[in-house]
Formats: C-alpha cells, sequence, structure tokens
C-alpha cells in the first residue's frame, strides 16, 4: 500500500518556519536541493494546505527563469508534473496539475491510499497535523538545520498520545543539515 | 576556559521532560544500548565536573552512591567527580565532593570555567539549563535524541529564546534509534 510521507526542513527546536512565517533559514545547497529533487521524483501526488499550494506556484514558472540554476529547473520540471490535491475551504480554482480535494483527509488518503501507484507526501504542518492526528502518516523526514527560531510553526502537533517510532535513515548535508527518517 | 556542555535526553519534538518515562523505548528488552554507553563512557572521560539543578542532585543523590554493584561504572564516577549543584536553597549537599553554588549565575559559572580542569557536563536541570542559554554559557549542546514523539513536557529551548547561530559538530545514529547531535555556537 501507498505510504504517506511528511517531510520538511525543521529549525533545531522543531519549527518549519519562524515567528513571522520566515523560512530563508531552511534554503538548501546544491547537494540537499538535489536530494530533495530525487524524493520528489519519487512521488505520485502530494496533499496540500492552501498555504504550501500558494508557497509553491512559484515553481509553475520557474522554469523559464534564466537565472534559475540547473538543480531548481528540474525540481520545476518534477514538481509541475507532480499531481496535488490541495485542501482548502476557501480556493475555488488551483491551477497546474492539481485539483481542490472533494472528501475530507480521511477519506481523501484512505482512497488515495488503496489506488495503485509512488507514495504520497503531505504539507504543510496544518494538514500534516490532521493527518498525524488521524494517525495516516507512514513515515516522517526531518531535514533539521543548526538554527534555534524561538517560535512559529511547529513541525509536530501537540499529541494526546505518544508516538513510537522507528529510525530508518541519518544523513548529513553540507556539514550542517541532518536528515533524520523514521517511520 | 573550561567547555560547559549541555547533554539531554530529547524526543523528536524536543522535549527534555521526562513525561511518561520516554527515556525507556518502548519494548526495549533485548535492544542493544552498548553503543550509547560507549558514547556516554567517551563524554564521561572527558569531563571532571558536573552540574546540575537542586532537583536533579537530589534525584541522582537518592540513587546513586547506594549502588554498590554498579557495572556501568557510573555510581563510582558520580562520587569520585567533583560536582556542583546551583541552589539558593540547598543546606548541607550530603554527598561527597560536592559544591553548592549561591551566587549569581553568570559569576559562578565563569569562575568554574575559568579554573583549571577538564569539561564540565550539565544534564536534566531543566531550569538551570534555561537559564544558562539565555545567559549565554553553554559551549555545546550533546542530543541524543530518541525515536519518540511525546507531544507536551518541557522543551529544551524555550518559547523566545535567543540562541546564536550553531555548529553541527556531529551526528551519529545509534542501533536502537538514537541519534547523538553535537551543536556548538559559531
Amino acid at each position: 500500500m501507498r505510504k504517506l510521507i511528511y517531510s520538511m526542513g525543521v529549525s533545531l527546536d522543531g519549527f518549519i518556519a519562524g515567528p513571522d512565517g520566515e523560512i530563508d533559514w531552511s534554503a538548501p545547497d546544491v547537494e540537499l536541493h538535489r536530494f530533495h529533487n530525487e524524493q520528489t521524483r519519487e512521488l505520485g501526488a502530494h496533499l496540500c494546505g492552501r498555504r504550501l499550494y500558494e508557497e509553491m506556484l512559484y515553481w509553475e514558472t520557474a522554469e523559464e527563469n534564466p537565472s534559475a540554476a540547473e538543480h531548481e529547473r528540474e525540481f520545476a520540471r518534477i514538481w509541475k508534473r507532480l499531481p496535488k490535491i490541495v485542501f482548502s475551504t476557501t480556493l475555488e480554482k488551483v491551477v497546474g496539475n492539481a485539483k481542490l480535494a472533494g472528501d475530507g483527509v480521511a477519506d481523501e488518503v484512505a482512497r488515495l491510499k488503496r489506488e495503485p501507484g509512488k507514495d504520497l507526501a503531505v504539507g504543510g504542518a496544518g494538514l500534516a497535523a490532521t493527518c498525524i492526528e488521524l494517525a495516516l502518516v507512514d513515515e516522517y523526514r526531518l531535514f533539521v538545520s543548526p538554527v534555534v527560531l524561538g517560535g512559529g510553526t511547529p513541525f509536530f502537533p501537540a499529541l494526546e498520545r505518544r508516538i513510537d517510532l522507528e529510525l530508518v535513515e541519518t544523513r548529513t548535508f553540507g556539514s550542517r543539515v541532518v536528515y533524520l527518517r523514521y517511520r | 576556559m573550561r567547555d560547559l556542555i549541555v547533554t539531554e535526553n530529547i524526543t523528536l519534538d524536543g522535549v527534555i521532560e521526562a513525561t511518561e518515562g520516554w527515556f525507556a523505548p518502548a519494548g526495549d528488552d533485548g535492544v542493544d544500548e552498548s553503543d550509547v554507553i560507549a558514547a556516554l563512557n567517551e563524554q564521561r572521560e572527558a569531563a571532571d565536573a558536573f552540574l546540575v539543578g537542586r532537583a536533579t542532585f537530589e534525584q541522582m543523590r537518592g540513587c546513586w552512591p547506594h549502588q554498590t554493584d554498579d557495572a556501568t561504572g557510573i555510581s563510582e564516577y558520580l562520587d569520585r567527580v567533583s560536582k556542583y549543584v546551583v541552589s539558593r536553597t540547598l543546606q548541607d549537599p550530603g554527598w561527597d565532593r560536592t559544591t553548592v553554588l549561591r551566587g549569581p549565575l553568570t559569576e559562578e559559572i565563569q569562575a568554574l570555567k575559568s579554573a583549571p580542569g577538564a569539561d564540565t557536563v550539565v544534564t536534566g536541570s531543566m531550569t538551570l539549563v534555561h537559564a544558562l542559554i539565555a545567559a549565554g554559557l553553554v559551549d555545546e549542546y550533546r542530543l541524543f535524541v530518541y525515536p519518540v514523539v511525546i507531544g507536551r513536557g518541557v522543551r529544551l529551548f524555550a518559547e523566545g529564546t535567543d540562541v546564536p547561530a550553531l555548529r553541527l559538530v556531529e551526528a551519529r545514529a545509534f542501533r536502537s534509534g538514537i541519534v547523538l547531535l553535537r551543536y556548538r555556537p559559531v
């Protein structure tokens, strides 16, 4: 069965964005960017909340930017092709290879997991929190930057019950970012 | 100057408080922890001073000096290492080689760091650690990241905390799924 992956850059104190939404601290170097490209290539679909969908619209036209580096153009190609399912109560239409989810999260994820295909990913933190609370997330991938933000959007929501995980893989990028993969 | 090392068991969501005993991984019978123990031994050998807050001190005092057949050597180590307790209220520490630090924190810690000696290790001691972080006194963080998300409890880095840029010194994975992450201020 397809697995649902929650993968994001996090600060050392567990935030995916700072108190004012800052994410510049998580900008990947070339090696890490290429790693993200390969991981995204392995996906069959990406579930997005509205904010992530809107942030990622940048990639719909990034390939046309003459000053974009080759690894950025490569990501743009991969991202544009990837089917996006957007969960939003306010958006009326979406562009690119995206559609608005018809069902609630639980039903949509259950249906997607039953279908044959490559793995699924979910982001940002709000939609992922819903998936975590519904016990739908099969794998967590944290890219830990050596930065303490002091506040912001947490990667993990507050929980009623602990989650025990198994470490699958670790890797260090550029002597800075530590990739921790759990299921 | 001696280094002040904050070493903590920490959950994947940044909690250092031992809520629900998450330190012991669920179903850990038979889990090989020899590599974690070896890493802790390395750290012990490089340190000659142990700094704690009052609550942690009293917990440790309650267990350690009475273990006569402790094969890990931790009991014997804690008995002979120089122990420092930050407390304005503790009177008689009741444990050999223990000094109570009653003065302003920064002064006491600077004095400790300026004295000749090896590393000083701080562990547990959530309130003290928050104060050390806020005062910019930490030279290294050694975080044993457990493969567990606990969702609540006191975190290592409090809300609003202002920590300068850090540099990754080491990332080491252990057989049990614990990952040691070491960071130093840039």
